[in-house]
């Protein structure tokens, strides 16, 4: 709050400080100071004027300015930042440098500022792709507030040696660079040689963007563009999480961060019959409504139709958990689904827990069936009742409804399940009451015990 | 009263449901003939008014008796061709909108108690269509009735007796079936395909056994981890090898159709052999097994 009161007469300060500077950043140095606490005492890591790190150049930083003048430079990390010509001391030729960059930003940092203005650049990352594009889902951003976030920030598919891509080369996150003035010369630095880049998503011959000590020479920008794409990959075999930063090519100072995280886990949503994967997803998909939601949390979700999991369990669901264990670094699966999709969800886990022996080590974290229905064929209208092998935690959600209602169509109880002992019969409860097959996993309740029991239990 | 106000709407529903039943009667006689090309010219469903309508007014039926008439006229119609009302409901679930009409057929399925063998017999003719939709539907059925399961192979014994049964008669084995066999698991397909040929000399016997038996060790070993997926034993490729010479159509069929499907254990002699084979199952099988092998 303090910040925002002192900001709300900011433009007013700045008429002060032309008049005179200098007293007037005396009389702020006592201030609180958000951020000073990042500066490094070997260098000073922030662009030129930016002494807090938050990177503006406002009345805070002359704030901070006004504390170090007379200062040796090496007396503190804000004073090393404060000598933005490198001459040794911090004088009025710094402060005049500082002037010249106060709200605005500068491409240059300590000690070789000259008062240019700079650039700005934003990053912005993507959720994961699905085979030749985003489908069934739609393209979706990271938010601003969670993109340097670890877990729930971008997410990467390990892309390694032997990855099959079952769908086709998808493991790469799409990331838009903005910048202005068109022009502006930025570059990206990696923290973690796993991280590269390319301009195209599926990685053609010469479409990569070298990293030389981590940092990549002027982005290819058209001479009058101010966004760019890239695909950004993660080599290594091994998981991990990495920055990406776009900065000047001239300096050290991040414009905007990007903080990738390796998947670890994967999530499997099968709906029922004559159910189509759809992002937004049809209402009356409740599987698929869940399976968006989890997607725009952040987790590597994929929806398919029941059918892609064959009474074996074999299919192209299962070829796309087998590869994320055995090539991409996955040690957790989730599996969900509604009608025949609960009896799929079964079949594939059974499958999955006879084949450990070849896949490697993983756990069934969670499974969920929603009014499970046994899925040997399309004509298959038996109860699934068993629970999916070696699963660690099973959410059971079921209606009795009647033959006049639904067919006769029924989940039933599942031993072993959540809510304790065997799963929740819908109707005893009031929200329920009136439930049949054909809209049991349409409920906002069976929907959210799904979500808030599954973000409990699983890491992206 | 109370009796005629009830009669008056009740009547006027009768006569709005003959409305109905009439206009999906001429609805259904307009509707395409899912077209079937294969060895058999009877393997088509061509949609049967007189049964859509009961399956539709079980599917969508206003209240428990309507379901249980619809229900009833089914049964009564399949007291006399079952494997007709088979097909006639997957065309129903094909053709459905919804998923309360698409599990209908299933619903129908199971409360008249139809067997395995008749939904078999009912759907192998239709294998051989060139309507993707059908033949997937037709497959995804099948899986039903072969017991598949993870960690079990299929079970073609429903098979074995129908392809017996046109062996006996001097015919040739559904072109369809063989082909879906061969291709869904070829070992349990050779197995099949050599107890409905009734092959009755051990020294017959015993080699097709052991080589399905060390191609399929093979296998195992791949799949849990014994073997890299790209690797294999000597002894097996021997024993396809010696195979892919075999006299029987059938056993060389399984040799080719074990080259398509696992590519490490090709070699050129073997490709060779196959690929001008006078069988036409085993070259269709063979072909681009040549472009594939490096």
């Amino acid at each position: 709050m303090l910040i925002q009161d002192n900001l709300a007469g900011e433009m007013e300060a700045v008429t002060a400080i032309r008049t005179c500077p200098l007293l007037i950043a005396v009389g702020l140095a006592t201030l609180w100071i958000p951020g000073a606490n990042r500066v490094r005492a070997d260098s000073c890591p922030y662009a030129c004027g930016d002494l807090d790190g938050d990177q503006t150049v406002g009345i805070l930083d002359y704030s901070l300015f006004a504390e170090c003048i007379g200062e040796a430079p090496s007396s503190s990390p804000t004073c090393l930042c404060a000598d933005l010509d490198g001459s040794g001391t911090v004088d009025l030729h710094d402060f005049a440098l500082l002037s010249l960059v106060f709200q605005a930003t500068s491409d240059e940092a300590p000690p070789g500022c000259t008062g240019a203005i700079g650039s700005t650049a934003d990053l912005m990352a993507y959720r994961p792709q699905h085979g030749a594009g985003y489908a069934p889902f739609i393209r979706t951003t990271i938010a601003d507030a969670d993109e340097e976030d670890a877990t729930v920030g971008p997410g990467i598919r390990i892309n390694g040696q032997g990855d099959i891509d079952p769908s086709g080369e998808d493991d790469l996150i799409e990331i838009t660079v903005t910048i202005d003035p068109p022009g502006a010369q930025l570059a990206l630095r990696r923290s973690a040689a796993a991280l590269h880049a390319w301009t195209t998503r599926d990685k053609q011959a010469g479409t990569e963007i070298a990293f030389t000590s981590d940092k990549t020479a002027a982005l290819p920008f058209a001479p009058t563009a101010t966004e760019l794409t890239l695909w950004i990959e993660w080599t290594s075999p091994s998981p991990g999480v990495a920055e990406l930063d776009v900065e000047p090519v001239t300096s050290d100072v991040a414009k905007d961060t990007l903080v990738f995280h390796t998947f670890q886990s994967i999530v499997m949503a099968l709906g029922g019959e004559d159910q189509v994967p759809s992002d937004p997803a049809d209402p009356n998909n409740g599987t698929f409504v869940v399976a968006t939601a989890f997607y725009s949390l952040g987790l590597d979700v994929h929806m398919y139709d029941e059918d892609n999991v064959g009474a074996d369990g074999s299919g192209a669901v299962y070829n796309e958990v087998a590869d994320a264990i055995q090539h991409r670094g996955v040690g957790e699966v989730v599996i969900f689904g509604y009608s025949h999709g609960g009896g799929s969800t079964y079949d594939l886990a059974d499958l999955l827990d006879i084949n450990r022996a070849g896949l490697g080590v993983f756990e069934i974290t969670f499974t969920s069936y929603v009014d499970s229905v046994s899925n040997n064929s399309d004509v298959d209208v038996s109860q699934e009742l068993r629970r999916p092998p070696s699963t660690d935690y099973h959410l059971n959600h079921y209606q009795h409804g009647s033959f006049f209602q639904d067919l006769g169509l029924d989940g039933g109880p599942v031993t072993d399940s959540n809510p304790p002992p065997t799963g929740l019969d819908v109707e005893t409860t009031m929200w329920g009451a009136n439930a049949t097959h054909f809209i049991v996993d349409d409920y906002v309740q069976v929907r959210s015990l799904i979500e808030s029991s599954l973000l409990g239990l699983v890491a992206p | 009263m109370m009796n005629a106000m009830k009669s008056k709407p009740l009547a006027a529903l009768r006569i709005r449901r003959h409305t109905a039943a009439s206009i999906l009667l001429v609805l259904l006689s307009t509707l395409p003939v899912v077209a079937v090309a294969g060895d058999d010219p009877s393997a088509t469903i061509a949609p049967r008014p007189d049964v859509q309508a009961p399956i539709t007014q079980f599917a969508d039926a206003h209240n428990e008796a309507e379901r249980g008439a619809a229900l009833d006229q089914l049964a009564g119609l399949a007291d006399t061709d079952h494997e007709m009302l088979v097909r006639q409901l997957v065309f129903f679930s094909k053709s459905a909108s919804n998923e309360k009409e698409t599990m209908a057929s299933g619903a129908v399925i199971a409360r008249l108690g139809i067997s395995d063998l008749t939904i078999a017999r009912a759907l192998v003719p239709l294998l051989d269509t060139t309507d993707e939709s059908l033949a997937k539907s037709v497959r995804n059925i099948l899986g039903g009735v072969e017991g598949r399961a993870a960690g079990r192979r299929p079970d073609f014994s429903i098979y074995r007796e129908m392809i017996a049964d046109k062996l006996r008669a001097h015919g040739e084995p559904p072109a369809g079936l063989v082909r879906y066999m061969y291709e869904s698991d070829p070992g349990e397909a050779l197995l099949a395909m050599m107890r409905a040929n009734q092959l009755r000399k051990p020294e017959e016997i015993r080699p097709i056994l052991w080589a399905e038996h060390v191609v399929s060790d093979v296998l195992w070993k791949q799949r849990f981890g014994f073997l890299a997926p790209d690797a294999v034993e000597p002894a097996a490729i021997d024993e396809l090898s010696r195979l892919s010479d075999h006299q029987a159509w059938w056993v060389r069929l399984y040799v080719a159709e074990i080259l398509r499907q696992h590519p490490a254990f090709r070699t050129p002699q073997m490709i060779a052999r196959l690929s001008g084979d006078p069988d036409p199952f085993v070259r269709e099988a063979s072909a681009g097994l040549n472009d594939q092998h490096e």
